[in-house]
C-alpha cells in the first residue's frame, strides 16, 4: 500500500531537509528567546519609556501571519536595501516573530512573582539588577517553561513556511520528492511524522525541565503566595 | 447532541461534494454535469496569469476557442502552485490540466500530454547589461535559478552536469515555488541567471527591459502541452482536446495567439515528437 | 502601500472575504468538535481517551502546511471529492479541533469537582450537568485562549493557497507579481490581517467584560 522503499531511496533529500529545518529552527528560536527576553526586560525596567513600543511590537507579531513577515523580509527587503539569503531570512523571521510571543511569556512570568519579595530585597539593599537575576529570574523560569515550550513547538511548526521562500527545508524537499517520484502520500506523511517527532522531543524536553526545576526549588520561606497548583 | 452531530456531518458532506453523475466516460460526465474542472498554475506569464482577479493569457484565449465546442459547459480553473498540478491531476482533483506542461519523456509516459501548444525550448535570463554572460556556457561559477519540480529545472541540472565536467561548475542552484519569485531574486541579485522556456523569458524581458535580458537557448527543441490522465475514462476527453488544439493549429489561430502573447508565431508540430 | 490598497481593493476585499469565510467556518466547527473531543479526552473509558489523545497529538504536532497538503491529496485516494475550499475548511477544522479540545479540557478541569458531584447527587444527568453547569463556566474561562486560537486560525488561512484557494495572501502575491512592488503589497496585506485581528481582540475583550459577572468563586 505505502511504498516505503521510496523513502529509503530519497533519504538524502529527506535528511538534508531535516538538517536545514533543525538548524534554522534552532537559531531562530535562540533569537526569539533572547530578543523576547530583552524586550520583556526593557518593558519591566522602564515601563513608561518602553511599555508602549514593546506592546505594539507584541501586537504586530500576534496580528500578522509569519508568512507575511517572511515575504516582507525576503521579497520586500531588497526595496530597502536588505538582501538576505533565504535561510537567514528564515532565521530572522522566526526570531522576530517568536520574540513578540516570548516577550509576553516572560512578562507573564515576571508578573507572577510576589511583589513582597522584591520590596524585601530592596529594603535589604540588594541592587535592582541583583534582585532581577538572583531572585526573579529563577522563579520565573519554572513558571514560563510550559508556555515557553509550547511556543517553541509553534515556531518549529511554523518553520515549514520557509519552504515558500525557497529554503530547502523538510517541506520543500518533500515537495521535490513528490515531483520527482510522482508519489504524494509517502513523502508528505513521512515528513509530517518527522516534524511530529521533533515536536515530541521538544515537548518531552520541556516537561523534563519543568520537573527538574520543580525539584530543585528550595522550600519557599513564606507559604502565602504559593497555592497548591497542580503540575501539568 | 447526536442530531447536531449528524446534521453537521450532513452539511459538510453536501457543501463540497461534487454531485457527479457516474459515467464511465469523463467527457460524458463533463457534458452531463455542465462543468469542466481544470488545474492551472496561474503564475506563468504570458501563458496563464492573473490580472484584476481573472486568469488571462495564451491558454485563456485558447480555451475561449475551445469551450464553445462544449455547449453549455462551464469552465472552472483551479489555481494552485505548479508542484501540485500533476499530482493533482493524478489524484482526480480535476479533469484536465490547462497549464503549460513541458513535454518530457517521463511525463509523456505517465500522463497523456496533449498536442503541443507552444514552443518550450530552454533559455537563460540574466540581468540587463551583464557583459560576462553571453551564452549558456558562460554561466559557470554563477548562481542559477529555476522553478521547483519543473522540466526547466531538469534541463538546468543537465546543463550544470555538463558544466561540471567541463570544469566550470555552477556556484549554486536555487529552486522556487513560482517563476515570478525566481525573476524577483534575479532582479535583487540573489541569483545570477534564471532558466525557463524562451517565451516566458521573452515576456519577462518585455515587461522589464531595464532589468532583464535573454541570453539564448540551449538544448533540444521541446514543447508545451496540456495534460490529461492516461486511463480509459479520460480517453475521449484527451482525444477531444487534442483535436481542438490541432484544429486551431491548422487554421492558424495558434499562430495568431502566439503573435499576440509571445510577439511572434512559433513553429509548433501537430503532434509531440516521439509520441507513441 | 496606500495606493496599492486603493487601486486593488476589489480583489483584496474578495481575498479577505474568502479568508474570513474559511476561518470563521473552521472556528465554528472547531468549537463544536473541540468540546466533543474535550469530553472524549476526559472520558473514563480508555478506549475513548487514547484515540482522542492520538488525534490531538497528531493535529497539534504537525505543521499546518503539511496537513493541508495531506488532506488535499489524501481525500481523493479514499474516494472523497470535495472542492478545494471545502478541503481547506475541513483541514483547518481538524486542526483547530485539536487545539480547542485542549483549551476546553483545561477549562473543564478548572471546574471544582465538588460542583459536579453535587449536581450528580441532586439527580441531574451527566449530560445536563455538562450543559447547564460545566459549559457556561468553561466558556467564560476559555474566552482568552479561544480568542488567541481564533486569531491563529485566521493567520493559518494564509496558507490555503497551496491547495488552490484564492485568499488574501494569494491575492497579495498576484498583485506583488504584477506591480513589482512587493514591499508595499505585503505591508498592505499585513495591515489588513492586523486590522481584522485587532477587531477580533476588541470583540473578545468586550465579551470578557460582559461575562465577567457571575463566575463561580472557588
Amino acid at each position: 500500500m505505502l511504498d516505503l522503499a521510496l523513502l529509503w531511496e530519497t533519504r538524502e533529500l529527506i535528511l538534508q531537509g531535516l538538517w536545514n529545518t533543525v538548524w534554522i529552527c534552532f537559531l531562530g528560536c535562540l533569537v526569539a528567546l533572547s530578543l523576547g527576553l530583552v524586550l520583556a526586560a526593557l518593558r519591566l525596567s522602564s515601563p513608561r519609556l518602553f511599555g508602549y513600543p514593546v506592546a505594539c511590537y507584541v501586537e504586530l507579531c500576534r496580528g500578522t501571519p509569519l508568512l507575511v513577515l517572511l515575504f516582507l523580509l525576503y521579497y520586500g527587503g531588497p526595496s530597502v536595501g536588505l538582501r538576505l539569503d533565504a535561510e537567514i531570512a528564515g532565521v530572522t523571521g522566526i526570531g522576530l516573530y517568536g520574540a513578540g510571543y516570548f516577550a509576553e511569556i516572560y512578562r507573564g512570568g515576571f508578573k507572577s512573582i510576589p511583589k513582597g519579595q522584591l520590596e524585601a530585597a530592596r529594603m535589604l539593599g540588594i541592587s535592582h539588577w541583583h534582585a532581577l537575576s538572583r531572585i526573579q529570574v529563577p522563579q520565573m523560569l519554572r513558571l514560563i517553561v510550559p508556555p515557553g515550550t509550547n511556543q517553541l513547538i509553534i515556531l518549529v511548526k511554523e518553520s515549514a513556511l520557509i519552504s515558500i521562500i525557497s529554503v530547502d527545508d523538510l517541506t520543500k524537499n518533500a515537495t521535490t520528492i513528490v515531483n520527482q517520484t510522482f508519489h504524494v502520500i509517502e513523502p508528505y506523511l513521512a515528513v509530517a511524522l518527522l516534524y511530529w517527532m521533533l515536536i515530541e522531543l521538544i515537548a518531552r524536553g520541556g516537561y523534563a525541565l519543568e520537573k527538574h526545576l520543580a525539584n530543585r526549588e528550595p522550600r519557599p520561606v513564606t507559604r502565602q503566595g504559593e497555592s497548591a497548583h497542580a503540575h501539568g | 447532541m447526536k442530531r447536531i452531530a449528524s446534521m453537521t456531518a450532513g452539511l459538510l458532506l453536501s457543501t463540497g461534494l461534487t454531485a457527479g453523475s457516474v459515467h464511465a466516460d469523463l467527457l460524458e460526465s463533463i457534458k452531463a454535469d455542465g462543468v469542466f474542472t481544470v488545474g492551472t498554475e496561474a503564475r506563468y506569464a504570458p501563458h496563464e496569469f492573473i490580472e484584476d482577479g481573472e486568469i488571462v493569457g495564451y491558454s485563456a484565449d485558447l480555451m475561449e476557442y475551445i469551450m464553445p465546442e462544449l455547449n453549455g459547459v462551464e469552465l472552472i480553473r483551479m489555481d494552485l502552485p505548479w508542484q501540485g498540478i500533476l499530482p493533482g491531476l493524478e489524484r482526480n482533483r480535476f479533469d484536465y490540466v490547462v497549464t503549460s506542461v513541458t513535454a518530457t519523456p517521463e511525463r509523456i509516459q505517465r500522463y497523456h500530454l496533449s498536442a503541443p501548444i507552444a514552443d518550450a525550448t530552454m533559455a537563460i535570463l540574466k540581468r540587463a547589461g551583464e557583459e560576462e554572460i553571453s551564452s549558456p556556457e558562460d554561466i559557470g561559477g554563477k548562481v542559477a535559478a529555476a522553478q521547483a519540480g519543473s522540466a526547466q529545472l531538469q534541463a538546468l541540472e543537465l546543463l550544470a552536469a555538463g558544466l561540471e565536467e567541463a570544469g566550470t561548475p555552477l556556484a549554486d542552484i536555487r529552486t522556487y515555488t513560482g517563476v515570478d519569485e525566481a525573476y524577483a531574486d534575479l532582479g535583487t541579485g540573489r541569483v545570477d541567471v534564471v532558466i525557463n522556456s524562451l517565451p516566458n523569458l521573452l515576456e519577462a524581458e518585455r515587461t522589464r527591459p531595464d532589468v532583464f535580458e535573454v541570453v539564448g537557448t540551449f538544448g533540444e527543441p521541446v514543447y508545451f502541452s496540456w495534460a490529461g490522465r492516461r486511463d480509459d475514462e479520460s480517453a475521449s476527453l484527451n482525444a477531444f482536446m487534442d483535436e481542438q488544439i490541432q484544429r486551431l493549429n491548422e487554421d492558424g489561430t495558434l499562430n495568431e495567439l502566439q503573435e499576440k502573447w509571445f510577439g511572434a508565431p512559433m513553429n509548433v508540430p501537430l503532434e509531440l515528437p516521439a509520441a507513441e | 502601500m496606500l495606493d496599492i490598497l486603493l487601486t486593488h481593493y476589489p480583489v483584496l476585499t474578495k481575498g479577505l472575504t474568502t479568508t474570513l469565510v474559511v476561518s470563521l467556518s473552521a472556528i465554528a466547527l472547531g468549537l463544536v468538535f473541540g468540546v466533543l473531543l474535550a469530553f472524549g479526552l476526559t472520558s473514563r473509558s480508555r478506549w475513548i481517551r487514547w484515540p482522542c489523545g492520538l488525534y490531538r497529538s497528531f493535529w497539534r504536532g504537525t505543521p499546518i502546511l503539511l496537513q493541508l497538503l495531506l488532506v488535499f491529496y489524501l481525500l481523493p485516494e479514499v474516494g472523497i471529492e470535495v472542492a478545494p475550499i471545502t478541503a481547506a475548511i475541513l483541514t483547518l477544522t481538524l486542526n483547530t479541533t485539536a487545539f480547542q479540545s485542549e483549551i476546553f479540557r483545561s477549562g473543564i478541569a478548572h471546574i471544582p469537582a465538588g460542583q459536579i458531584e453535587a449536581a450528580r447527587m441532586a439527580g441531574i444527568s451527566a449530560w445536563q450537568t455538562r450543559r447547564r453547569i460545566v459549559m457556561p463556566q468553561v466558556l467564560r474561562l476559555t474566552l482568552p485562549p479561544l480568542t488567541n486560537e481564533i486569531i491563529t486560525i485566521l493567520k493559518n488561512s494564509s496558507l490555503i493557497s497551496v491547495i488552490a484557494v484564492t485568499e488574501l495572501m494569494r491575492v497579495s502575491e498576484q498583485i506583488a507579481s504584477r506591480t513589482f512592488q512587493p514591499l508595499e503589497t505585503y505591508l498592505a496585506a499585513a495591515v489588513l490581517y492586523l486590522a481584522v485581528n485587532l477587531v477580533l481582540a476588541q470583540i473578545s475583550a468586550h465579551l470578557e467584560r460582559r461575562l465577567a459577572g457571575g463566575l463561580a468563586t472557588e
